[in-house]
């Protein structure tokens, strides 16, 4: 039990983390424990694995491209990545599809009746759930003003 | 401590209008940053959210206070920034190095083949095991035992607990060491335990 109790704090021991008192403790019983002791070099072994991954170059230009983008307007992100501009585009399309649709729906519906939007959902409307799931990332809040415009483009197509 | 400070001086002068001072911090952290990133994303989204750090930090030059490490500061938002690009659908696989060429420089140049050989199995190896951790203690492990922040400094990157960032690093570490004993790639002459 008391062996299990240092073993659990070897980690934090390595990395400087316990309070002297305690580090000493603990350097004194790794001191005379093979088993402490044998896991503990295991654990610095890991850290050495890690720390033996090599670092490797940007591609050229990064560091223009950084200054290029922070320069230039915010809404210059919306070009920077086509998947995502693709993903913004196709996000506010189906937000315009299913705003037809439950204005269809209001429009339709028999009086007294009120099913379930799940059953009638179109899959664009589910996408549309299912990516609104994502709303916490803040990217969208960032991009709100871009998804704003690429609806009220929408809408002024239609 | 001296690149603490040597940071901390760097992006007051940046935020004073020294656009060196800016180029200086990228030159020192954006392959540090890379590497963290790569454990995490595919290379290619690595090098996309690198550049988009800095850009936040170019942007955010003028809010920045001297409160703690700018490396601290930089990893908080390239952390949120690939835990964000996680959370995507259709999101890209981690990057896992199999092919042996980022293990290359582990083995001294000029090594015999059987040694390079070697070098990159372990290396695959290190990869394997560090992806198979979750993101949480990913990330915490990395940024103790590799980019040496204290534990408060890792709770501020991962806006957690220190607390918890002792149970993360722990459990990783514990994971990983256990990973490699099985893999007998923690016994390979070439990882040398420095401390």
């Amino acid at each position: 039990m008391r062996q299990d109790r240092f073993a659990a704090e070897l980690s934090a021991w390595i990395d400087g983390e316990l309070p002297g008192a305690r580090a000493a403790e603990v350097a004194e019983h790794v001191a005379s424990c093979a088993s402490c002791s044998e896991r503990a070099l295991a654990l610095r072994r890991a850290d050495a694995a890690l720390r033996a991954i090599p670092l490797r170059e940007l591609a050229p230009g990064a560091l223009a491209e950084v200054v290029r983008r922070a320069r230039a307007p915010a809404r210059d992100d919306a070009t920077r990545a086509p998947a995502r501009r693709g993903r913004w585009i196709a996000l506010a399309a189906a937000a315009s599809a299913a705003a037809a649709g439950v204005a269809l729906y209001l429009a339709v519906r028999p009086a007294g009746v009120h099913p379930d939007p799940l059953d009638s959902a179109s899959p664009e409307d589910l996408a549309v759930a299912i990516d609104l799931d994502t709303v916490e990332d803040l990217d969208v809040i960032a991009n709100l003003e871009v998804l704003e415009a690429l609806v009220a483009q929408e809408e002024g197509r239609g | 401590m001296q690149d603490r400070d040597d940071d901390v001086r760097l992006m007051l002068a940046f935020a004073a209008g020294d656009e060196a001072a800016f180029a200086a911090l990228f030159e020192r952290w954006s392959r540090p940053l890379l590497r963290y990133l790569e454990r995490t994303v595919d290379a290619a989204t690595a090098e996309e959210l690198v550049q988009e750090a800095f850009v936040r930090v170019h942007r955010a030059r003028e809010q920045y206070r001297p409160e703690a490490r700018f490396s601290t500061w930089l990893y908080r938002i390239a952390t949120h920034l690939a835990w964000n690009e996680l959370r995507r659908p259709r999101r890209r696989a981690p990057h896992v190095r199999v092919d042996g060429e980022a293990a290359a420089p582990i083995a001294a140049p000029g090594a015999p083949v059987d040694e390079v050989v070697h070098a990159r199995r372990v290396s695959a190896e290190v990869e394997s095991a560090l992806a198979a951790l979750p993101e949480r203690q990913r990330a915490a492990l990395w940024l103790a035992a590799v980019e040496g922040l204290s534990y408060a400094e890792v709770a501020a990157a991962l806006a957690t607990s220190e607390v918890a960032v002792k149970a993360l690093v722990h459990r990783a570490r514990s994971a990983l060491a256990d990973a490699l004993a099985g893999s007998g790639g923690a016994d390979d002459a070439a990882l040398e335990v420095a401390r």
